[in-house]
């Protein structure tokens, strides 16, 4: 459940659970909707899977992400989203590799690691 | 997801229909017990059991989204699949709740036919909600294909 928590906190993950709510998409179609690397990106989508939120599957030639989300979950993203938990907070950029949240200036800074 | 990880999960998922299903038959038989024992009387066995029945068919309920299947073939599948997920998951969590809620307060006569209304009302929304997704879908596809 802790890891639900911590899924839920980011929103930037709220975010992209809430365009999965609309439909399944691929990565790339994710992450065009924000100004953040693909490897940073992929780090999200890594906490979002470990926290078994969402799932990929083959479906024709492309890997697609999909909710994976129970009732109680669903609920809890609204009470999260409502409540704007986590947006007040700087901009927090997860560093691939190392799965640990710090702060960056600007997220348009990228990663050019 | 590959083929460990689906034989893993559907592992999981058995797992913890059994352990609803121990649960709803252990309270049962406690509830049995004690009413042999003259500890409670047979209205309290009753809306006992209706109250666990509830409860117990709402967490099936609300793990029912996480039941993802094997791959579908298009995308427009995979989002009458999700879709119908969601909407079946809260469907039957919010009847069963419904369901324990009349066990535990309503008088018995309402308990006995309003439990069976919500949960037959939340069927019927399932399968007329699945069926509008698919002939939306047929549709969509219909449309799209030259």
């Amino acid at each position: 459940m802790s890891s639900v928590f911590k899924a839920l906190a980011d929103p930037t993950r709220r975010k992209v659970l809430e365009l999965l709510r609309q439909q399944p998409m691929t990565a790339g179609e994710l992450a065009d909707h924000f100004p953040l690397s693909r490897p940073t990106m992929s780090a999200h989508f890594a906490v979002l899977r470990e926290a078994d939120l969402i799932e990929a599957q083959k479906i024709g030639t492309t890997i697609t992400y999909q909710l994976k989300i129970s009732v109680l979950e669903e609920a809890l993203l609204g009470f999260a989203q409502a409540f704007g938990i986590g947006s007040g907070a700087p901009a927090a950029e997860i560093q691939p590799g190392d799965g640990q949240l710090s702060d960056t200036a600007h997220p348009s800074q990228g990663n050019s690691r | 997801m590959n083929q460990e990880s689906r034989v893993s999960n559907d592992r999981r998922h058995v797992v913890f229909s059994l352990k609803l299903s121990a649960v709803l038959i252990g309270a049962s038989l406690l509830l049995t017990w004690a009413r042999h024992e003259g500890m409670i009387s047979k209205d309290s066995v009753e809306r006992g059991i209706g109250v666990l029945t509830g409860l117990v068919f709402a967490a099936y309920g609300n793990a029912l989204p996480k039941l993802i299947g094997p791959a579908v073939g298009t995308i427009g599948e995979a989002r009458v699949a999700q879709g119908l997920r969601r909407f079946s998951g809260w469907a039957l969590t919010v009847a069963f709740l419904v369901y324990a809620a009349l066990w535990a307060f309503a008088s018995r006569d309402a308990a006995h036919v309003g439990s069976i209304a919500a949960v037959a009302v939340s069927g019927a929304a399932v399968m007329g909600y699945a069926g509008w997704k698919y002939l939306t879908q047929r549709k969509t596809e219909k449309r799209e294909t030259p």
